[in-house]
Order: structure tokens, then C-alpha cells, then sequence
């Protein structure tokens, strides 16, 4: 056999770093598949959250949140049509991808129009949408479309390609994926996090990011809710390193999976953060180790054509150098950009001393590098927000615009997640709600303005509009503190606020 | 009957070939044209940044590739790109893709900044838009050479194409006769006059010919008559191919004229190179015979039926195309009794198709002026900023047009110059500020500026009013 040639550590290496072509494969449906759901559930909001026309005009976005280095073809028109027809070739793309057909294409365009889709409205998109887009740029890198493709079956020898393979962008996947975790949890530096453990409970009764299930479970007994907390952040110490155990690899490998999938099924059911959970789980599929295909799904399949490979061993020819020099290169660029990722990771740590040098910033905001994985870091914030938007109409009746001219109600909802109408307006809605965001609020009412009036008209039609921040406090005791109200703006409909 | 309209608006294959080189020449010229002030009008930093382009001309349906940055390298990289489609046209390789996005990037480039938006623009981006259905690529063509299918017929062909192609032409000259309707072109014929009046337009050539009043009218008188019978012997029904060499030649000569006497941009030069597809085959047959040996290549075939359907589609989608932009020019002609319905004109701009040719007319403008931006220095120096640092003098330059960096920087002073352009010139101030000050130590800082505008009224015969000194702007510089 070829391989008993190497050394046994760089055998091992291989075992850890290495990556199953299957399970990359395995990643990159996943990938693609959320790509396209994430496609369908933002079109919903076409107009309202990527044209002109909507709460986020092009010119806000420059104006006020301003990144030279970003990118995006979704800016060439501020019109539904042309936005529609670039949902439509995102599409095309992430269909390429899901069925690998030029893979690597299709990899680059669909990593390309997700930045730029993100880059057109940075404020409705969440952690997970990060890690969807690092995942797409790591995959332009890894061999994803060596199975489960057309790209395999048009090819005409597929008989002796490896089952494994350990490169530079393999080992650059994974600690993208474990610099996720390990990140998130040296930023959690709260005493809610650290000593009195408090912070699931916290999380849980911030109403408007939990479902009717994590409501359910916010009300556990202290003890349980303790434990929980405990029990998340030693996962999300140990297991990153629990992957790459070198003794009994595969059993580690397995098991650590299975509890990643535990935690992120927890997430998925107790808070409502888009596709967050679906995400960072088809994260890991790459991790999968061999041993779960040779004898899990193909357990009856022949074992001769198993021979795993990691090394090229085709092609000889004279070009041979020169290819070599291009794989030595891009190798070089992927370790620089490996480093640049953690040494933009640590800038964000609590009490870090390392800045990160400003020269460099243009790299991550050109390539979409950029991340910060500080979800309810250092603690979680102890607040339920929501939104009232009392509109006064022309014949002097006060509705809440923001609940289609019901009456106005100052009381805590019942479960504040629901009063948004999905997670991207969530998501929007908290960010806008934020003092130094103020700004964008102008354009939010001149939207709700333009909306209300395009269906009202005559004595039904909006005057004027405040917009409210309603919240309330969390307490210690499954209690929450009485409603308070800010008023964050408020504007005269007769210009219906598109006046700049 | 039928063969006749055929023959009149179909086209010659090698004449297509030439309109399609020189279609590609024009956008790389204007390419290298554009690409030395690359900071200044398509960048964030220059005189219209993204958010100021969004603000004064919001067009939502409008597209441009262009927008998806704001840097100049970026900038940089898409006009490398548009002069790799621009080079590929020229050779004819890929014609039909190629043609689709030099198009693309033309429309891109212009919508990026409408304030150095000229005529010229219009007529190059709707030849494009034209030639993307024209077989172009059949002569004279990488295209012709490496995938040769024998035509069955002649080098003349008709498509719907064709057609539109000649009714663009036909529009260009007979609208822009009809909107001349004032006194000085109609009856008075002081219009040229007027014209080379304007001094940031003529050259010197245009500027001594003002001395010759009644050349200047049988030019007006000349140029009336041929854009309005122009047309009419372009598509003679009789002696097709002289005739249309003769009416051709006459239109030749006029841009010629135009291109001598005024700093226009290159209008002239599209304005030439857009007649070309008109070229008779009398013209190569027995004209330039060497031309007639040529062997016969056609590359489009036209029998598989699925290729019948799309051609279909194409002809109805050209057919549509045409007939909207007819009616768009009636929309726009002065005292129209056509208005484009509201729910329409999307398409107008999402296509670019928006056309009118309204120039100089009804009557060419009867004043113009010059610019004198004065400025104080940190150590007390006093300079024109608008003539690189030169002392400030506030009498008329020699040749007003010769002021201006290019015919771009021109258009440009002329729109910023507008009243509803009034806020954009805080961009423009905050550019020269940069300009200076990243050019000059520290010492010769800029402090502050005026924009002045010196305007001057043509009065009959050959007087100007005196100068009337207009503050534009005033700036203090930033630091």
C-alpha cells in the first residue's frame, strides 16, 4: 500500500485535518440548500428590504453606513425587477451547487451574490448568515464537488479518485468552523455566563427571540437552567478540541457531533434567529468522519476501491511544475488568510491587547471576511423590546400603524417574537432600534408612510407617525419589569418622508 | 414592391461589418477617453459619489454595474472589462454575446454619472442596443473565419433588424429637424450663428467664421434641409444605391463641419460611423471591387425550427422595441400630444431606449460664459483653481473652449452650472479642496474658494453683452 511510505504523523495529521471528499460533498448540498432557502424566505421582502422603494434605499446605506470596500452587484438598480432578476441568477447558482455542476463556479458565484445580497442590506442578517458566507468562501478552496455531482459523473475516470483528502483549505474549514465556537465562548466573560450561571435564563426571557417552546423553557426550575448554562459552555470550550482527539478519533469525532447537533437543536427550538441552527449544523458536515460512510451508509459495498489517497498522483506531464507552483501559491494565500481570520477574531476578544491593523481591514470587508461572534457576549441582555408605532389619521383616530391600524396596546405581548412579522424584520427592527442607528429610522417611517397611504386614502390617511421602543426588564424571579416606552422618532406622513 | 422595401431597409452584410468596427473603435476611444478622469466622475471621491448620483437622478429601474462600487479600482477593473468586450466586437469574436455586453457596460458607464451625459452617448448606446440583433459579425469577423457556414444568397439581407436599425437613423435626423422650430433656424437662419457663439463650444475655426455672417446662414439653411430631406434620399426608391451615396456624402460632410467648427465630443464621429451601416452594396460592388470576390459567408443559418421560434421572439421583441421607442420620441418632442403612459416608462430606462434629440432647437442658447475659481492659500496666494494655479484674470479667455480639461470636464461645468444642479457643486468644491491640497504642501494649502461664472448674452449681429460676474459657490476647505 502506498501510504505505509509516510510517517505515522503525518498519517494522523491527515486522520484530523483530513476531510471524508464524501462529507465535503454532503457539506456542500447543505450549503446550497440553505442557500436556496434562504433565497425564497427573503424574497418575501424583495421591495421592502433591497430596492429603493423600501426601509433601506441605496443612498442610506452610503450615506450613513458607509464600506468602500463592500462590493455588491445587488446596488446596480433600486427597482423589484432588477433585484428579482439577480434573486433569479443567485438561484441558478445555488441549484448548480446543490447538484455540483462546475462546482467551483458555482461555488464562487454563489459565495459572490450571498456577500453582495448581505452587503445590500447588512442590517437584516444574523451570525449564521456570516457562517453560511465563510463557508461558501471556503468551499471556492475545498473539493466539494468530487461526489454526489454531475461534475463526477461527466467525468470520464471516476473510479480511482482518494476518499480523503487533507490540504490547506480542509484544515482552514475546520478551524473556521471552530473558531465559531471557541470565540463565542471566550467572549463570554459575563458573571450570568460565569459564576451564577443565570445566563439561559436571561436568554430564554428575551421574548422576542424565543419560540412558544423556549418560553416553555425559561420557566424550568433554576437548577435545570443552571446546569444548562454550565453545561453549554464547557461544550463550547471542549468540544472544538474534542474533535481532533488523536486516540479513537472516530468515536471522539462521533460523539462530539452528536453533541454540537444536540446543542444547535436546542437553539433551533427554543429561539427564532432565521436559519441560524440549520446552519451552523450543516457546518459540521464536513466533519464527518470516513468510518460513517465505509461502514455506516455503504456498509455492503466493496472494500477494494476503498483505497484512500490523499496525494495528487495524476498527471506527469510538463506543466507539472508550474501547477505545482499555482497550488503552492494559493496554498500560501489560504494560510494568510487563515491567520487573517484569527487575528481578526482575537481583535474582538474582551481585554485584548492586539488591535487589528487598519491597513489590513480593506482584505476582510473586500473578501467578506470580516466576523465577530459575540452572540449575547458578554452576557445576555436583559431586556424584551418590541415595537409601537401609534399613526394619527387624518380623521383624528390613532392606530398602530405597525399592527395594520389595530388599536393601540402599550401591555407586553404574550410572546414578543411574535409581533414581527419573520425573523429578517426582527432582525432589522433591532438594529434600527439601536442609538446609533437613529438615522435609519427617517427612512423605516417614511416606508411605513408610503405603505399605509398606497392603502388608505381620504380621512383614513396617515398624518403622522411615532415610533416607539417598548420594553420591559427582565427580572431574577421569572418576573418581568413594568413596560417602558421611548419615543425614537417621529414623522409627518404629507411628504410621506421620501424627501431627503 | 415588396423586394424594393426590402432592398431599402435591408443592409449589406460588409457594410454591417464595418458599422460594427467602427461601433467598437468609438467605445474604446470613448473608454480611453473616460478612463483619465476615472477618479473624479465615477468614484465615491470624485465630483458625483454614489449617494449624491441616488439623491439628484433617482431612477430605480435604471442599471448600471458600475454602482457596485465606489473605489477606483474596482472602477478600474470594469473598464478593463469593457474594453476586452469593446476589442472582442471589433474583432468580431463571440459577435452576439460581445455585442450584448459591450452594451451592457456602455449603458452601465453612462448611467453612472448622466452629468457628462452628451449626445454622442445616446447615439453610440442605441447603435449597440441595435447591433445586438444585427448580423454584424458576418464579415470581416473572427467569427466568419472560424465557423463558416456558405450562405445561399446574396450579401444583402433584411431582418427586422435591419429595419430598426434604419428606422433609428431615420428618427435621429427627421425629430431633430422637426424640434428646430424657432425663427433662427426656420426663418431668420441666425442659427449656426448663435451656435458658434457659444463659447465654450466653438473651436477657433468656428470662432473666425463668425465673421462671415451670411456663410452662416446658408450653413443654418443647409443643415435645416438636409436633416429634414436628408432622410428622404437616404431611402430613395429609385437609383437607390447613387442616390444614397450622394445623400450620404451630404451627411458625411455636414458632422464633418460640425466636428470642425465645434468641441462636441465625439457626436461627429458616432454621428459618421452610425451611417455606415447604410452603405449601399453599389458601393462595394462596383465602387471598391476588390471587395466582390469576397467569398460568401453566412454563419447565421436559419433552418432548424427551434431557431425559427427564437427568431420569432427576437423580431417581436425588436419589433416592440422599435414601435416603444417611436413613440418615445413623439413623447418628447416639444407640445407633444403623445404622453407615455407612467406604468410604461420603466421599460424606457430599464432599456436605456430614452431618446431625444432635441439639439440646439427650438433655437440654439443665446448665452453662454466662462468660470474664474478663486481661491486663497494658506500663505495668502491667490490663485484661479480652475486653471491649475494660474494667477486669477477675469477678463474672456482667448478660446473659452480650450478652458476645459476634455469635452467631459465641459458638459460637466455646464450641468453643475444649472440651477437644479446647485447643491451638487459642494461635491465639486470638496474635490477641488482634495485635489489641491494632495498636489501642494502644506504651505500652499487651499483656505477657501469662490466659483464664479461669467455669463455673456449673444445679442443680434455681432455684439456681447458685458459679462455679468454670478457666484456659483463659496467654499471653506475641510483641516
Amino acid at each position: 500500500m502506498r501510504w505505509l511510505t509516510v510517517s505515522s504523523l503525518r498519517n494522523k495529521l491527515e486522520e484530523l485535518f483530513g476531510a471524508d471528499l464524501r462529507s465535503l460533498a454532503l457539506l456542500r448540498m447543505g450549503v446550497a440548500v440553505l442557500v436556496l432557502v434562504d433565497l425564497i424566505r427573503r424574497a418575501r421582502d424583495l421591495t421592502a428590504h433591497y430596492t429603493d422603494g423600501g426601509v433601506l434605499p441605496r443612498w442610506a446605506l452610503l450615506e450613513h453606513h458607509y464600506n468602500p470596500w463592500a462590493v455588491s452587484v445587488h446596488f446596480i438598480a433600486g427597482s423589484w425587477q432588477v433585484q428579482a432578476v439577480l434573486f433569479l441568477v443567485a438561484a441558478i447558482f445555488g441549484a448548480m451547487l446543490l447538484v455540483g455542476y462546475k462546482t467551483r463556479l458555482a461555488t464562487i458565484f454563489t459565495w459572490y451574490f450571498l456577500m453582495s445580497l448581505q452587503a445590500r442590506n447588512p442590517f437584516v442578517i444574523n451570525s449564521g448568515d456570516n457562517l453560511l458566507k465563510l463557508l461558501l468562501f471556503w468551499g471556492i478552496f475545498l473539493p466539494w464537488g468530487e461526489f454526489y455531482s454531475l461534475d463526477r459523473v461527466t467525468r470520464n475516470s471516476f473510479a480511482v479518485s482518494p476518499r480523503r483528502v487533507f490540504s490547506v483549505a480542509t484544515f482552514a474549514y475546520f478551524m473556521q468552523v471552530i473558531f465559531v465556537y471557541l470565540f463565542t465562548v471566550m467572549m463570554k466573560t459575563g458573571v450570568e455566563w460565569q459564576s451564577d450561571a443565570s445566563a439561559l435564563y436571561y436568554s430564554l426571557h428575551m421574548d422576542q427571540w424565543v419560540t412558544s417552546f423556549g418560553h416553555l423553557l425559561g420557566q424550568l426550575p433554576e437548577e435545570a437552567l443552571k446546569f444548562f448554562t454550565v453545561t453549554v459552555v464547557r461544550f463550547e470550550w471542549i468540544g472544538p478540541f474534542l474533535l481532533f482527539v488523536p486516540v479513537f478519533t472516530t468515536f471522539f469525532r462521533l460523539m462530539t457531533l452528536a453533541g454540537f447537533f444536540l446543542l444547535q437543536l436546542g437553539i433551533g427550538l427554543s429561539f427564532k434567529i432565521d436559519l441560524f441552527a440549520f446552519i451552523s449544523v450543516a457546518a459540521m458536515f464536513g466533519f464527518i468522519p470516513s468510518w460513517f460512510w465505509d461502514n455506516f451508509i455503504y456498509r455492503k459495498k466493496i472494500k477494494e476501491d476503498m483505497a484512500p489517497s490523499s496525494g495528487s498522483s495524476h498527471s506527469a506531464d510538463q506543466n507539472h511544475f508550474f501547477k505545482d507552483l499555482a497550488v503552492f501559491a494559493r496554498e500560501m494565500v489560504l494560510i494568510f488568510l487563515l491567520i487573517y481570520v484569527f487575528l481578526f477574531n482575537v481583535a474582538f476578544l474582551p481585554n485584548s491587547k492586539f488591535l487589528f491593523p487598519s491597513k489590513l481591514v480593506w482584505i476582510g470587508n473586500f473578501l467578506g471576511l470580516g466576523q465577530n461572534w459575540a452572540m449575547f457576549c458578554p452576557s445576555p441582555p436583559k431586556e424584551t423590546g418590541w415595537f409601537v408605532v401609534p399613526g394619527r389619521l387624518k380623521n383624528g383616530e390613532w392606530v398602530d400603524v405597525y399592527r395594520k391600524g389595530a388599536k393601540l396596546k402599550w401591555e407586553k405581548p404574550v410572546l414578543a417574537s411574535r409581533e414581527f412579522k419573520n425573523d429578517r424584520w426582527k432582525e432589522y427592527i433591532h438594529v434600527i432600534s439601536s442609538p446609533e442607528r437613529q438615522k435609519f429610522l427617517f427612512y423605516y417611517g417614511g416606508y411605513l408612510c408610503h405603505e399605509w397611504n398606497s392603502k388608505h386614502a381620504g380621512s383614513e390617511a396617515l398624518e403622522a407617525l411615532y415610533i416607539y421602543y417598548v420594553f420591559s426588564g427582565t427580572l431574577p424571579t421569572n418576573q418581568s419589569s413594568p413596560v417602558g416606552a421611548m419615543l425614537l422618532w417621529s414623522i409627518a406622513c404629507s411628504d410621506e418622508g421620501r424627501s431627503t | 414592391m415588396k423586394n424594393k422595401f426590402k432592398e431599402l431597409f435591408g443592409a449589406d452584410l460588409r457594410s454591417l461589418a464595418l458599422l460594427r468596427m467602427a461601433m467598437a473603435a468609438l467605445v474604446l476611444m470613448d473608454l480611453a477617453e473616460r478612463s483619465m478622469d476615472i477618479g473624479a466622475f465615477y468614484t465615491d471621491a470624485g465630483v458625483l459619489p454614489r449617494r449624491a448620483l441616488f439623491e439628484y437622478f433617482p431612477e430605480p429601474a435604471r442599471f448600471s454595474i458600475h454602482l457596485i462600487s465606489g473605489v477606483w479600482q474596482i472602477q478600474a477593473i470594469l473598464f478593463l472589462a469593457a474594453a476586452i468586450f469593446a476589442v472582442a466586437l471589433f474583432a468580431g469574436y463571440r459577435t452576439r454575446s460581445v455585442s450584448f455586453l459591450s452594451w451592457f457596460f456602455l449603458v452601465s458607464l453612462q448611467v453612472r454619472n448622466p452629468l457628462i451625459y452628451t449626445l454622442g452617448d445616446q447615439m453610440l448606446r442605441l447603435m449597440l442596443f441595435w447591433g445586438i440583433f444585427l448580423p454584424w459579425g458576418s464579415r470581416w469577423s473572427v467569427d466568419s473565419h472560424s465557423n463558416p457556414v456558405p450562405q445561399e444568397s446574396s450579401s444583402h439581407v433584411f431582418s427586422m433588424a435591419t429595419f430598426a436599425y434604419a428606422a433609428q437613423i431615420i428618427f435621429m435626423y427627421t425629430f431633430a429637424a422637426y424640434c428646430k422650430s424657432g425663427a433662427e433656424w426656420r426663418k431668420e437662419y441666425t442659427a449656426v450663428f448663435y451656435t458658434l457663439n457659444l463659447d465654450f463650444l466653438a473651436s477657433s475655426l468656428g470662432n473666425y467664421l463668425l465673421n462671415f455672417p451670411s456663410l452662416l446662414k446658408l450653413m443654418t439653411f443647409f443643415v435645416v434641409w438636409l436633416e429634414t430631406l436628408g432622410p428622404v434620399f437616404l431611402f430613395f426608391p429609385f437609383w437607390t444605391g447613387p442616390i444614397r451615396m450622394v445623400a450620404l456624402s451630404f451627411f458625411i460632410f455636414m458632422h464633418l463641419g460640425i466636428m470642425a467648427t465645434m468641441t462636441i465630443g465625439f457626436l461627429p464621429w458616432v454621428s459618421i460611423a452610425a451611417l455606415f451601416g447604410l452603405v449601399p452594396s453599389f458601393f462595394w460592388d462596383k465602387i471598391i471591387p476588390a471587395f466582390k470576390t469576397q467569398p460568401s459567408l453566412e454563419p447565421i443559418s436559419r433552418s432548424p425550427s427551434t431557431k425559427k421560434a427564437f427568431s420569432v421572439v427576437c423580431d417581436s421583441f425588436i419589433a416592440a422595441s422599435l414601435v416603444y421607442s417611436f413613440f418615445w420620441n413623439i413623447w418628447v418632442v416639444p407640445q407633444s400630444w403623445f404622453k407615455m403612459p407612467p406604468s410604461a416608462v420603466w421599460v424606457g430606462k430599464l432599456l436605456y431606449l430614452e431618446q431625444g434629440w432635441n439639439v440646439f432647437a427650438p433655437y440654439p442658447p443665446k448665452e453662454d460664459g466662462w468660470f474664474v475659481m478663486p481661491g486663497t492659500l494658506k500663505n495668502g496666494e491667490s490663485v484661479d483653481l480652475f486653471r491649475g494655479g494660474e494667477a486669477v484674470r477675469w477678463e474672456k479667455p482667448r478660446l473659452v473652449s480650450k478652458e476645459f480639461k476634455n469635452d467631459r470636464w465641459a458638459k460637466y461645468l455646464e450641468q453643475v452650472n444649472m440651477k437644479i444642479h446647485h447643491g451638487l457643486r459642494a461635491y465639486y468644491a470638496h474635490y477641488l479642496c482634495r485635489q489641491w491640497n494632495s498636489h501642494h504642501p502644506p504651505e500652499r494649502a487651499l483656505r477657501q474658494f469662490e466659483m464664479y461664472y461669467m455669463r455673456e448674452q449673444t445679442l443680434p449681429g455681432l455684439h456681447t453683452s458685458p459679462p455679468q460676474k454670478i457666484l456659483m459657490w463659496s467654499h471653506k476647505c475641510a483641516g
